[in-house]
């Protein structure tokens, strides 16, 4: 009997939200979870590092094998328990608590005045946080997770150093590179990384699950499976990857 | 030639750098072993988090045969705002956030606005789960690079400190137990022993304490620290025998008429 345990943000999270209704099925952890004899996804869409590793902590001894996506350093790492509803609410970034604090009559009325305050005060937390603090322990908690399970696969959302193997990102980055190559001509100098992509482009839901689109739900599903049979984390991937339809299919302008 | 490192907050501080204390310095625990080293540099900053003390650490440790490091309490403010030709500003919890915004004047905009986010981060925002996870996570890094470490605990809510016996809390709790028992703190507080005495309207005396010590402890714990790094047998019983003949008010200033 092989059981796994998955952790990580948006990346893996196969669930579907009250207001994002998610193609689970097509996830690329929901099916590597479906060959194993027993699983857990404890990945949570905006949760920070040390929410997952606090899971892995009091989790990781019961699973054979581990898949850990590790999301980027500096995220809060508390969440807020909404009333009526089953998921936390995450804050990952200073526009999400403006966006929460503008948009909560409509999405979450059901906070109250204290969160809203807490809220406000987590947003003025990201913009003046100690950035090498975050950094440090982000570090430090890899190295933990390693130090305790050096067969964990662990799979970053961007890559920190050029060195680094490749990111969750660059899977992303494939639909660009087969839907629209015209962004990455060398005359071309707009968009080089995930950030420049995300200011003009937005996923559609129905479209994408972990922030792929099925195609490359369907090639990082392939490319996990093998690094969990040789316990290595170090693929080479392709450049593009055949999609059934153009971009609009997945993403809108912005 | 053996080098000396101590590294810590406001219990091994020897505060030579404020002139209030410039006659007492001398009596600190820290001042006083760091002259029996033939040098010895002194990082500890009052008020500071454990992440400065172990970035200082990171930093400079490699340059020292000996290290002494006392593991300040969790749960502070990992930001310091550095001040030319001073050392940075520190705050150690949300009142001392209100103090530094109210007594320091010249304060540019943006500090005073991470300032005012200090305090709401120690009222509203600070998850207490990651701070001990973090902290447990510095300690083990420490004692990973330098085993060789002397290192001291102010309490022992974390648990991922040895139990070298030497708990900076109890030391300085041996001082306040005869006088006001009330502000001694314990395993399920979230304020120190010297917060509380703080939050009461109480200052240290600057003539008479240091290291948030009388000169008579300081000089205890530089014998019991001294035979620590000569790998000896360390005798608390002074502590526990301990007998202060003075008053509360040979130590403390009252800023509020009010306290007791």
């Amino acid at each position: 009997m092989t059981t796994l345990g998955i952790y990580g943000d948006s990346f893996a999270d196969d669930r579907s939200s009250w207001d994002r209704p998610r193609l689970t099925t097509t996830a690329w952890s929901y099916r590597l979870a479906m060959t194993y004899d027993s699983y857990e996804n404890y990945a949570l869409q905006g949760t920070s590092l040390f929410y997952s590793y606090q899971k892995f902590i009091a989790t990781q001894h019961k699973w054979d094998k581990i898949v850990f996506i590790v999301t980027n350093p500096g995220r809060w790492p508390g969440t807020i328990n909404v009333a009526g509803r089953q998921q936390f609410l995450t804050i990952h970034n200073f526009d999400r608590a403006q966006n929460v604090l503008k948009s909560y009559r409509d999405f979450y009325p059901t906070l109250t005045a204290d969160q809203l305050r807490d809220i406000d005060a987590i947003g003025d937390w990201f913009m003046h946080r100690d950035d090498g603090f975050e950094f440090r322990m982000h570090d430090l908690m890899i190295s933990k997770i390693k130090n305790l399970r050096p067969d964990a696969l662990l799979i970053h959302i961007d890559r920190q150093h050029k060195t680094q193997p490749v990111s969750m990102n660059d899977f992303r980055m494939i639909t660009f590179q087969t839907l629209v190559p015209s962004l990455f001509k060398a005359s071309n100098n707009l968009l080089r990384n995930w950030q420049m992509m995300d200011d003009r482009f937005q996923e559609r839901d129905e479209h994408n699950i972990c922030h792929f689109t099925t195609e490359i739900n369907d090639l990082f599903f392939t490319v996990i499976q093998q690094s969990l049979e040789t316990g290595v984390w170090d693929p080479i991937i392709p450049k593009t990857w055949p999609h059934q339809h153009g971009i609009s299919h997945y993403y809108r302008s912005i | 030639m053996t080098s000396l490192g101590i590294y810590g907050d406001g219990v091994a501080d020897d505060c030579s750098y404020l002139s209030d204390r410039a006659t007492i310095t001398a009596n600190a625990w820290s001042y006083l072993l760091g002259q029996i080293h033939d040098s010895y540099q002194n990082y500890a900053l009052r008020g500071s988090s454990l992440y400065f003390s172990y970035q200082q650490f990171i930093n400079t440790h490699s340059i020292h045969d000996k290290i002494v490091f006392v593991v300040t309490e969790p749960g502070r403010w990992p930001r310091s705002i550095p001040v030319h030709g001073k050392r940075p500003i520190v705050c150690k919890n949300s009142s001392h956030a209100e103090q530094i915004l109210q007594n320091k004047k010249n304060l540019s905009d943006e500090n005073r606005d991470i300032l005012r986010t200090a305090k709401k981060w120690y009222d509203l925002v600070r998850v207490w789960e990651h701070e001990l996870a973090m902290h447990d996570l510095m300690i083990e890094e420490i004692q990973r690079l330098r085993p060789d470490a002397l290192m001291f605990g102010r309490d022992d809510r974390s648990g991922a400190l040895p139990d070298y016996l030497l708990r900076f809390s109890s030391i300085v709790d041996v001082m306040i137990r005869n006088f006001h028992p009330q502000f001694l703190s314990n395993a399920h507080d979230s304020m120190s022993t010297q917060d509380k005495i703080y939050l009461a309207g109480w200052r240290e005396r600057p003539d008479r304490m240091i290291c948030h010590m009388s000169t008579d402890l300081n000089r205890l714990v530089f014998e019991q620290m001294k035979k620590l790094l000569m790998a000896q047998p360390i005798d608390l019983r002074p502590f526990s025998n301990y007998r202060d003949g003075k008053t509360w008010d040979t130590y403390y200033t009252s800023i509020n008429r009010d306290n007791p």
